[in-house]
């Protein structure tokens, strides 16, 4: 699969995603998240690719990559329990058909 | 040529890249690929079809029809889960991109090469969800597709 840059860029600077290439396979790009190309990728000869963002112009080494990808999911999940504290403070509640309807 | 069982058969492949247009891979592609069987529980979907159109007309009481839009059923696979690591849970993350690959009568040799026929289905992936249930059942997560394009059909590896 061919990537447009410009979406590849997008998608995981913010998501903490990385482009791949393989060796083997010419011109060909796939976006993964890092933990699986750690996990499972890696280990099939896939190397991450370095990255040129056309909207900033800047190119990304593979460590680059790296650092911003492990930054992305760091910061992701931390708006997680954010996200959760947030919604305990305005009183939401689960849905009626979640509760337990009380014993008689 | 015989009947045969898909289990220990068919095989599924999560290829990442595939460069034809026709959606025909090569033995490199998909060895680049991840086998999925081994984890693999259930398939749903992965069949294409069509909705015909009736076409009546006054000459007939017979309702002929026209070929309509082709479809696909929702896809999805449904893996065992492990309690310690999962890779094909990680690897087939929300929003990730690829193909489908069902060699459905398996491989010539040990491996897939050229020659070897199968199905190619464009997809991403549009939930990876753990499944519930307190029935006496091994614990599994279920991976729903989004067919993104039309699937190639009895493709020939190159």
């Amino acid at each position: 699969m061919k990537l447009k840059e410009a979406e590849v860029a997008e998608r995981n600077l913010d998501e903490g995603w990385v482009i791949m290439s393989h060796p083997d396979l010419e011109d060909s790009y796939s976006a993964v998240p890092l933990p699986a190309f750690e996990e499972v990728w890696e280990d099939k000869g896939w190397t991450i690719s370095p990255l040129h963002n056309p909207d900033t112009g800047e190119t990304y080494s593979e460590e680059e990559r790296v650092a911003q990808a492990n930054a992305a999911a760091e910061a992701r999940a931390q708006e997680k329990p954010a996200d959760a504290k947030a919604a305990g403070a305005t009183g939401d509640q689960p849905e009626a058909d979640d509760q337990q309807a009380p014993k008689e | 040529m015989a009947r045969f069982l898909r289990r220990g058969t068919t095989r599924f492949y999560w290829v990442p890249t595939i460069a034809s247009a026709a959606l025909v891979p090569t033995t490199a592609e998909v060895t680049a690929g991840t086998r999925l069987d081994s984890q693999l529980n259930e398939v749903a979907g992965f069949t294409f079809g069509n909705n015909p159109i009736n076409a009546p007309d006054f000459l007939t009481t017979f309702v002929g029809q026209v070929a309509g839009e082709d479809t696909s059923e929702d896809s999805s696979l449904t893996f065992y889960e492990d309690t310690v690591t999962n890779p094909i849970r990680t690897l087939l993350a929300k929003g990730a991109s690829g193909y489908i690959f069902i060699l459905k009568a398996g491989t010539a040799g040990a491996n897939p090469a050229a020659g070897d026929k199968g199905d190619t289905w464009p997809v991403s992936v549009g939930s990876n969800a753990p499944i519930y249930t307190a029935d006496n059942e091994t614990a599994k997560y279920m991976v729903r597709f989004i067919n993104t394009a039309r699937p190639a059909a009895d493709v020939t590896m190159t």
